[in-house]
């Protein structure tokens, strides 16, 4: 059962034959949480497991000792999953359960090769109520009675945000067992469509409406998408929508008011506010209208954005654009399409030459990740070439390189902007040509 | 790809955007730009010139964490805190305002 759920071009997908014999290369967007910057997802409707359930989830990790938040919930401790580092103090390689509050107590160790390798992991409960967790179809973690709701509302965060993931997360899938038929419910996780702004991007749905006008003095407006003024759909009740808006100047509050005059669903003091909320009947003068006024002094503009919020809305957190990035699949694994060594093709001019470094000014490598070193050399009829990589990646080049090419694959083991090949009494003229990418192999 | 955190005080960082908030109104962000520390007229502490290495040199550990303790003081101040993704790891690893919560299991 749990085999259905793996990645849709991951390892079970793709790994029993070559990607370079496909006709079309295979191509998608991974997206980096950065731990520090507190990045993660946010679930615009949580999900309540009332019964039995499937979830799954791609992950990468680096390597490291921290703990990795995959899936949270809505309250302070009602569900997690963690995946602990390799090198974690106490449990490393190891993932934890935690429903209603309740350890499930920490797993066996993760039999696959966990640093920078692209895993699938799997959550389920049995109609026994028994949970258990997946990595590439292994059982990993078996828990009795899991009897409680379970909520997901974050993936890349636990439930009161205190700790978070490194690493990507990707195409997250939650099945619903309990009913008379598996409800399935995905999220983009690697939206495609630009629009990610620095600290929050939202995909809720289509833009109902959105609207700009200037606000009078003191003067009550009122804009509804029906009475008129707007040309946009109406609000339906039971619907979850989002509201956003903003203004130039701001003497008093705005208020948002849903339903009817005496409803206030939200007030916005700064200049960019946004609220939820499900549309109600209440009241039956302007049902399902939103209203929007102003008690300042002195004129304001306004504009102003409804979008209902789909099951699968997913709100990015703190993830900066530059996390984004096109992998393509290779028979080696999820090669970056970024070139990370962009000081091109040199050509030695001295006998004894200088190291030559990795162009940190702009790039960098970065720690527990691997990447693949690609040296094409030409020209040499004598000396030593190597990588001279020890800072970077903890260790020395490996044997000289000769004409022709070259391919490593390494784990940068440190914080240092660095990447530099190096060597002694190399033929003049001898040219090098280096390309560097991230590199996620399929464990 | 290579990019520099910012540590200072919210009310400060309107300018950058706003970031992930910690403790006592302190905001971290990334991708500060050249350009983007030139905008700011408060004091500037370029830590990552500094090229702190966690690896290797303790001295400049210290320093660090006396330089983050000092923005950290309970009174928001009007400064710039610069730093590397070296550092910006490494107080989120070391620095108790800025390390995550403990695992409740350990």
């Amino acid at each position: 059962m749990i085999g259905h759920f793996a990645s849709d071009v991951g390892h079970n997908a793709l790994g029993h034959f070559s990607p370079s014999k496909l006709s079309t290369a295979i191509t998608k967007t991974l997206i980096s949480l950065d731990s520090v910057l507190k990045s993660y997802y946010r679930l615009a409707k949580p999900i309540v497991f009332t019964g039995e359930f499937e979830q799954s989830i791609d992950f990468v990790m680096p390597t490291d000792s921290a703990a990795h938040i995959i899936l949270g919930g809505l309250q302070d401790s009602d569900f997690r999953i963690v995946v602990f580092g390799t090198t974690h103090a106490l449990h490393a390689g190891r993932v934890e359960f935690v429903h209603n509050g309740i350890f499930s107590g920490t797993s066996g160790a993760i039999t696959q090769e966990m640093g920078g390798k692209y895993l699938t992991m799997a959550i389920t409960r049995d109609s026994l109520n028994t949970g258990r967790i997946s990595i590439n179809d292994n059982i990993l973690h078996t828990v009795i009675n899991v009897t409680h709701d379970i909520v997901v509302a974050k993936i890349g965060a636990n439930s009161n945000l205190g700790s978070f993931f490194n690493g990507i997360l990707s195409t997250p899938k939650f099945t619903d067992l309990s009913g008379a038929g598996p409800v399935i419910t995905t999220f983009n996780l690697d939206n495609t469509t630009g629009n990610i702004e620095y600290s929050q991007e939202n995909t809720f749905g289509d833009e109902l409406w959105v609207y700009g006008t200037t606000i009078a003095d003191a003067t009550a407006a009122k804009f509804s998408p029906i009475n008129g003024v707007s040309t946009g759909a109406p609000l339906t009740v039971g619907n979850s929508y989002k509201v956003m808006c903003t203004w130039e100047k701001l003497t008093g509050a705005i208020k948002f008011n849903v339903g009817n005059d005496n409803y206030s669903t939200g007030s916005v003091t700064n200049n960019t506010g946004s609220f939820e909320f499900v549309a109600e009947t209440i009241g039956v003068e302007r049902m399902n209208v939103i209203e929007l006024s102003d008690d300042g002094s002195t004129a304001d503009n306004v504009t102003m954005s409804i979008k209902e919020i789909q099951d699968n809305a997913v709100e990015y957190i703190y993830i900066p654009e530059s996390n984004r990035k096109p992998f393509t699949f290779t028979d080696e694994g999820w090669l970056c399409d970024i070139e990370l060594w962009d000081a091109g093709q040199f050509v030695e001019t001295e006998v004894v030459q200088t190291n030559y470094s990795f162009p940190a000014a702009s790039q960098s490598l970065e720690i527990g990740v691997n990447y693949k070193i690609e040296t094409i050399v030409s020209g040499r009829d004598f000396g030593d070439i190597r990588a001279n990589i020890g800072r970077s990646f903890g260790q020395d080049g490996n044997s000289p390189l000769t004409n022709g090419t070259t391919t490593e694959i390494r784990t940068a083991l440190h914080y240092v902007n660095s990447l530099q090949y190096g060597g002694s009494d190399i033929t003049v003229g001898t040219t090098i040509d280096i390309s560097v990418k991230q590199l996620i192999q399929v464990a | 790809m290579s990019y520099l955190y910012a540590v200072m005080y919210k009310e400060n960082a309107e300018f950058l955007g706003g970031g992930a908030e910690y403790l006592d109104g302190k905001v971290v962000i990334r991708d500060i730009t050249e350009a983007k520390i030139a905008q700011f007229d408060g004091d500037v502490n370029r830590v990552d010139l500094l090229e702190f290495n966690p690896d290797n040199d303790p001295e400049s550990t210290e320093q660090l964490t006396a330089i983050i303790t000092q923005l950290a003081e309970a009174t928001p101040n009007h400064k710039l805190g610069v730093l590397s993704r070296a550092q910006g790891r490494w107080i989120h690893d070391n620095h108790p305002s800025f390390k995550p919560e403990a695992n409740n299991n350990e």
